[in-house]
């Protein structure tokens, strides 16, 4: 009676299975038979269950483990920067921080704890865009781990060109992202290869992808993909190329738009386009596009505007900046000419054009138009001298309480330009007053801006932040949390820092 | 002894309560500070009128707040301990007030356990209550007999085996008959049938497993008294814990917190394992502790720290589960390094002997060394002679942090066997100790 052959008689029943067996193999293990056959079945599970636990055999493996990972890794991190990415990746939504952790650790020349890699890799597969990062920072021990789980490929620097030819849509645009960023013109030439061949679905993901490494190189076939009969692929190509100043498109734009944006000696002259050319079109003008208002003319005009690097303006009307927005805003067109600028100084991240923008938006702050405009465009596109700039001179225009409609608000609600020092204490000082001298609990906005400066103030100035917050006041109740949650942000990061420093 | 802010972050129940235990590391907080050597305690301002007393008898260290929390500890326990750690000046040296002079002589004396008057009468009682409780446990044990043969002559293919009321009126009648651990072992075979892939094997050793306990049971008298107790146990009797404590002789030992494992049992009662091995015995000890809900558990442990202590085992041929008497934590240093199985086949064969003591053995702890993860279908652990042994993977992560933390050298794996799986508690890279 072999454990086989037992199970095979319990499965069927003893009542539709007649047990004929021979019990000799589990007699000297003190097997009695009994006249009931059910009783001897039960007697010899008995004694199987208890001998495969105490004669269990472990059998050899069928293949040797892995070789080791033999590359040199930086300096391992203290145990509690481990703690503290353990708490990280252990509480979801704490991406920023994570970051953050990444980037230290890469600055401070630490290699990351190995318990906390898996979780980092699975992380990296579901966000592309950190990819490029966790490539640098959880080398080599990351990459050695990727060539056991396909989902950590994008750690690998072989391309799988196997799984480029045959793998579905989702492998090969992984893939193809994961290329685009490691080798972005050996990547372009493969799409070129295969584009002919490609469905209308993945020529538009693998177009899509291209926007991860754009560079002028790309302008080429960036040029022929405006030929393509399908409109969506056009308007992305035409959208990559504006993105790029050198391209043909940008300089057949600004000699397009030339002859209907004028100045003579009654201003600002605006001519609207009389109807849409074909090269327009191709150029990604689109006909029926109502940004703004109902003339479709002065949509395809603000369209161009938006495609032509502002600094054009300066030269071609000998004006400045603030002559010709101010001219814009009183302007028949306005709207139009303003989302085209708007835009344009968005797209090229044109500075200056950026802080008059802001500026004309203080001037004015109540007009309902800005937000159709896409005002909230220019604080993102802000670099982190000029926000800091710019959020400095809207608190001195805005003096006493703050209330979350002040533009300054707006501008302190971003999220990715690290504060100033300075900005961080004029702010910090600016919201203890306002706590101290107003009783209304609702400020929502204000209270947003503590959960950015949690990230984005400097986590040395923790001490210094720490103290005098007015809790006598009256609204103290209803900041006292958002406050406290700031503080202790801002202290696990300054430990975080300091733990990877040390 | 001086503890660390890394320490006192480990005692943290959850996230939530570290962060708004850190808020309230500040002494404004506190109108009142005050400390001895042995412990510290403090007045927190808090949204009642009354202002909350909290205290930490640092010994092991203990915590006791009287705000509404459930959490244990709770955030001002914890923020008292985190401004200790960081500013002690800012703690008055006095003498303790009486609300915490009166918790502090609690914990340090613990109330002796009410040793009944043992006269005869007494005695005689008990002796009559514990026949009654063995009639029961023969009746019990005999009707489960005779379902287990209804069973196996109906067959474990028939479709009854699938509905609940089939188990769970025969697990009843376990409970009722003084089976508690029988009880649970039968609707955890249910639970094999609905969830696992090879349900009809694990049944059939299910069913032994019963079987062996009834023959036991008839045969009982054959056995002496320490076997008769570890069967009258895995059947399912308790004894009480200051029965325990009073019976038993102690060990005393630097005890190694080497292992961890929180679930829920069969019955949703949150459970946790604490598996210790003594420094200088060698010995392993499971501290098994229950809790309903949200309580908390009465005493916190932290993989690594060592406890000096002594510590009883409840009577059994091969002693695990214990207890642990007045307890010393101590500072983390260095840690130690502690006898460990080279191979896998070391491992079965002193598997093997503690079967021969113990038969009902359900876990069997084990430190080995020299294992490498490694994947061909099955998820295995490789030992220097080769061999794979198959592991327990509670999170798939386990496996790839296993691989991950082996990248350079095999790992040195504290977990338990349970005849089949090896399962994972604890890793040790480069002399640091992780939680699975």
């Amino acid at each position: 009676m072999t454990w086989k052959e037992l199970l095979k008689i319990c499965i069927l029943g003893t009542s539709n299975h007649p047990v004929k067996s021979d019990w000799e193999a589990l007699s000297e293990w003190g097997f009695q038979k009994q006249v009931q056959p059910n009783q001897n079945v039960l007697q010899a599970a008995a004694s199987y269950a208890f001998l495969q636990k105490a004669a269990k055999d472990i059998p050899m493996a069928k293949q040797p483990p892995a070789p080791f990972l033999e590359q040199e890794e930086a300096r391992p991190c203290q145990r509690s920067s481990q703690l503290h990415l353990m708490a990280i990746v252990n509480n979801p939504g704490n991406e920023k921080l994570l970051l953050e952790f990444l980037e230290e650790a890469r600055a401070a020349g630490r290699s990351l704890p190995a318990a906390g890699l898996p979780k980092l890799l699975d992380w990296g597969a579901q966000h592309p865009e950190n990819q490029a990062l966790l490539r640098e920072v959880a080398a080599p021990r990351g990459v050695w781990l990727a060539q056991f789980n396909s989902s950590w490929a994008y750690m690998l620097s072989e391309i799988d060109e196997e799984r480029w030819e045959l793998g579905d849509l989702k492998q090969r645009r992984r893939l193809f992202q994961r290329w685009r960023q490691q080798q972005p013109q050996k990547a372009l030439q493969a799409l070129e290869a295969i584009w002919e061949q490609e469905s209308l679905k993945a020529k538009t993901v693998f177009l899509q992808s291209l926007i991860g490494g754009l560079s002028d190189s790309d302008i080429p076939f960036l040029e022929k993909v405006l030929d393509e009969s399908r409109k969506e692929l056009r308007i992305m190509a035409a959208d990559f190329l504006a993105l790029l100043p050198n391209s043909p498109l940008v300089e057949r734009m600004t000699s397009r738009c030339k002859r209907f944006v004028t100045w003579n000696k009654k201003g600002l002259q605006i001519e609207l386009p009389e109807k849409l050319d074909e090269a327009s079109k191709r150029d990604g003008i689109q006909g029926n596009h109502r940004a703004l208002g109902s003339s479709l003319a002065a949509n395809w005009l603000g369209q161009m505007l938006a495609v032509v690097p502002p600094s054009f303006w300066e030269e071609h009307l000998n004006k400045n900046i603030s002559q010709l927005l101010k001219a814009a805003w009183q302007h028949e067109w306005s709207d139009y000419l303003l989302w085209g600028w708007i835009e344009a100084a968005v797209r090229y991240r044109a500075q200056s054009w950026l802080l008059e923008l802001f500026t004309l938006y203080t001037e004015y702050p109540q007009e309902e138009k800005w937000s159709s405009l896409g005002i909230g465009a220019i604080f993102k596109a802000l670099d982190e001298k000029h926000f800091n700039l710019l959020a400095l001179q809207a608190l001195e225009n805005h003096p006493g309480i703050l209330r979350d409609d002040a533009p300054v608000v707006e501008l302190l609600l971003q999220e990715k330009q690290a504060w100033s020092d300075r900005l961080t204490l004029q702010v910090m000082r600016r919201l203890k007053e306002t706590i101290r001298s107003d009783s209304y609990v609702y400020h929502w906005g204000l209270k947003s801006i503590l959960s950015r400066a949690a990230h984005l103030a400097n986590p040395e100035l923790h001490e210094q932040l720490s103290r005098a917050w007015p809790e006598d006041s009256r609204s103290w109740h209803s900041w006292q949390n958002d406050v406290n949650d700031f503080l202790t942000t801002l202290q696990f990061r300054k430990d975080m820092r300091t733990a990877l420093w040390e | 002894m001086k503890w660390s802010a890394e320490q006192v972050l480990s005692f943290a129940p959850d996230a939530g309560t570290e962060k708004r235990g850190k808020a309230l590391a500040r002494e404004k907080k506190w109108p009142q500070l005050a400390c001895n050597e042995q412990a510290v305690w403090g007045q927190c301002k808090g949204s009642g009128s009354q202002p909350y007393l909290t205290g930490i008898d640092l010994r092991e260290p203990a915590f006791k707040c009287n705000c509404p929390s459930r959490k244990f500890p709770c955030k001002h326990a914890l923020g008292l301990f985190h401004l200790f750690v960081q500013n002690p000046q800012a703690f008055q040296h006095e003498q303790p007030p009486a609300w915490m002079e009166q918790w502090l002589s609690k914990r340090q004396a613990p109330p002796a356990p009410k040793i009944k008057a043992k006269d005869a009468k007494a005695e005689k009682a008990k002796q009559k209550r514990w026949e009654e409780r063995l009639a029961l446990m023969e009746d019990g044990l005999q009707e489960l007999e005779r379902w287990l043969e209804d069973l196996i002559s109906q067959g474990l293919g028939q479709p009854a085996l699938g509905r609940a009321d089939f188990w769970e009126g025969i697990a009843a009648r376990m409970v009722d008959a003084k089976l508690p651990r029988l009880g649970s072992h039968l609707r955890e075979m249910r639970n094999a049938v609905l969830y696992r892939d090879n349900w009809q094997e694990e049944l059939l050793e299910g069913i032994g497993y019963c079987y062996l306990h009834i023959k036991a049971f008839q045969q009982r008298e054959q056995l002496d008294a320490v076997a008769q107790e570890a069967l009258y146990s895995s059947l399912g009797r308790n004894l009480r814990k200051a029965d325990v404590l009073h019976e038993q002789e102690s060990l005393s030992d630097h005890w190694w917190v080497v292992g961890m494992e929180h679930g829920l049992d069969v019955e949703d009662r949150r459970f946790r394992k604490t598996w210790l091995l003594g420094e200088q015995s060698e010995k392993y000890a499971l501290i098994l502790d229950f809790a309903f809900g949200q309580e908390p558990y009465a005493e916190q442990y932290r993989l690594g720290e060592c406890i000096a202590a002594p510590l009883v085992y409840y009577p059994s041929s091969f002693p695990q589960r214990a207890l642990l008497k007045q307890q010393q934590r101590q500072a983390i240093t260095e840690l130690p390094q502690l006898p460990a199985y080279p191979t896998s086949t070391a491992m079965l064969n002193a598997y093997g002997q503690a079967l021969a003591q113990q038969p009902w053995l359900e876990e069997w702890p084990a430190l080995m060394e020299n294992l490498r993860p490694s994947s061909n279908g099955q998820k295995v652990l490789i030992d220097e002679e080769g061999r794979a042994l198959p592991f327990q993977m509670m999170y798939v992560n386990t496996y790839w942090q296993l691989l991950s933390l082996a990248a350079r050298q095999p790992l040195r794996l504290f977990g338990t066997w349970n005849g089949k799986k090896f399962r994972v508690l604890m890793a040790e890279e480069a002399g640091q100790w992780w939680p699975f």
